[in-house]
């Protein structure tokens, strides 16, 4: 990568990013096409490429390096959004809707990075039936990941993961005959080992489980009453 | 006993016994790699990540070891006893499995974040843990789940007792 320039000579016909992007369906001639519908600049660590709000000019192109997607939060807190890298394209939701950008786009890296003509792009996009294709697929695919990741959020808590491990009892060995008590008696010690929590714990969040009327206990049976809310507090996606 | 009873089996004896401890030997020594350059806060972020990170996965290897595994294996002995009704719900510890993968795919990413952000070197004990799970992790995962694809294709016991309507809800999943 040239140091110091801002601006790259880099041809789409014999770029490596492109073989992970979604133009790796586009013939020779199309590349070409392409190749003259964009310019490639060298955007330093921490250099913005794009900002919040902003109106989108092209599409962006990653050929190296990395880059987040981010927005502020309620209090002002950086929120990530997502990360980036070679192959990759940004900025496409906002071209494809006519919007302006709802994040930021920030190089984590120096790294270079191609911008594609907003009019060429947006033409391609409808006329060249394969790229239209790989532009869905790329839309299913970072929509899938966004429901995924509102689902996971960090890290669980101790609530959420002892709500998912009566789930997982659950898928394991089934009910008993009466379609609600779980099919396997386990100790309180052995639910906290699933969890990984004391067991202290483990029998104060069965017992609100229990007070929520989520589940009910008898001893060691386990019979879950609100499988929706179960599911809802082990926050899995199904 | 199914065919396909060997190859379950050596697949997951080769995630529990070869692929994941690697990853347990790297977890401590994050923790004990200090740089005075480093900002407090950011080695907190860091430790903080880890520290979720491994709960989680610690989590999802028990939860296999100890579930997931077994109720699949269990599904192959079943070739020539038409009368055993497995007890597990095969999709739904998959789609549960695959929540917890989710969880651990956007731990990985944030401590990928904050390293860069750290501008931490390349040698890096945290930079082996992102290596980890981007290749060998992954490559494993990948490599099982297109084995569970082949076996529903092409294993009869499989997909009769994994795909079989499910009593238990009263809806095929």
């Amino acid at each position: 990568m040239a140091k110091g320039n801002t601006y790259l000579e880099h041809n789409c016909l014999t770029c490596n990013a492109k073989l992970h992007s979604v133009f790796s369906v586009l013939n020779t001639d199309e590349l070409k096409e392409l190749n003259e519908h964009k310019s490639c600049n060298i955007y330093k660590k921490g250099q913005r490429i794009f900002a919040e709000r902003g109106l989108p000019l092209g599409l962006y192109c990653i050929n190296a390096g990395k880059v987040k997607l981010t927005t502020s939060g309620i209090d002002g807190k950086e929120q990530i959004l997502r990360l980036v890298k070679e192959g990759d394209i940004i900025g496409y939701r906002s071209l494809l809707s006519n919007e302006r950008y709802h994040c930021d786009a920030v190089a984590l890296e120096d790294s270079s990075i191609c911008v594609v003509d907003k009019n060429y792009f947006n033409e391609i996009a409808i006329s060249n039936r394969k790229l239209c294709t790989e532009l869905f697929k790329k839309i299913g695919s970072d929509l899938k990941k966004a429901e995924e990741q509102i689902v996971s959020l960090s890290q669980k808590n101790v609530r959420e993961r002892t709500a998912e491990a009566l789930l997982f009892f659950k898928a394991t060995y089934g009910f008993e005959a009466d379609g609600q008590t779980i099919n396997i008696q386990l100790s309180r010690e052995e639910i906290a080992d699933f969890v990984g929590t004391s067991t202290e714990s483990a029998i104060r969040l069965l017992s609100e489980f229990n007070n929520d009327k989520i589940i009910e206990l008898a001893g060691k049976k386990i019979k879950i009453l609100d499988i929706d809310k179960l599911t809802k507090t082990a926050n899995v996606l199904y | 006993m199914c065919n396909h009873t060997l190859s379950a089996k050596a697949i997951t004896e080769r995630m529990l016994n070869e692929v994941y401890p690697k990853v347990q030997k790297i977890f401590p020594e994050i923790k004990t790699c200090t740089n005075k350059s480093f900002i407090s806060k950011q080695i907190e972020n860091l430790y903080q990540a880890t520290d979720n990170l491994q709960v989680e996965f610690n989590s999802l290897v028990n939860y296999e070891a100890k579930l997931v595994f077994p109720a699949i294996l269990e599904v192959f002995n079943t070739k020539h006893n038409n009368s055993f009704k497995p007890r597990a719900n095969i999709n739904e510890l998959i789609k549960l499995t695959k929540s917890k993968e989710a969880v651990i795919a956007d731990l990985v990413e944030e401590i990928e974040i904050e390293l860069e952000e750290m501008n931490a070197d390349k040698s890096h004990p945290a930079y082996r843990l992102i290596k980890f799970f981007d290749r060998d992790y992954k490559g494993l995962k990948s490599e099982w789940y297109y084995m569970l694809e082949g076996w529903n294709s092409s294993c009869a016991c499989f997909r009769k007792n994994a795909l079989q309507k499910n009593e238990l809800n009263g809806q095929y999943q």
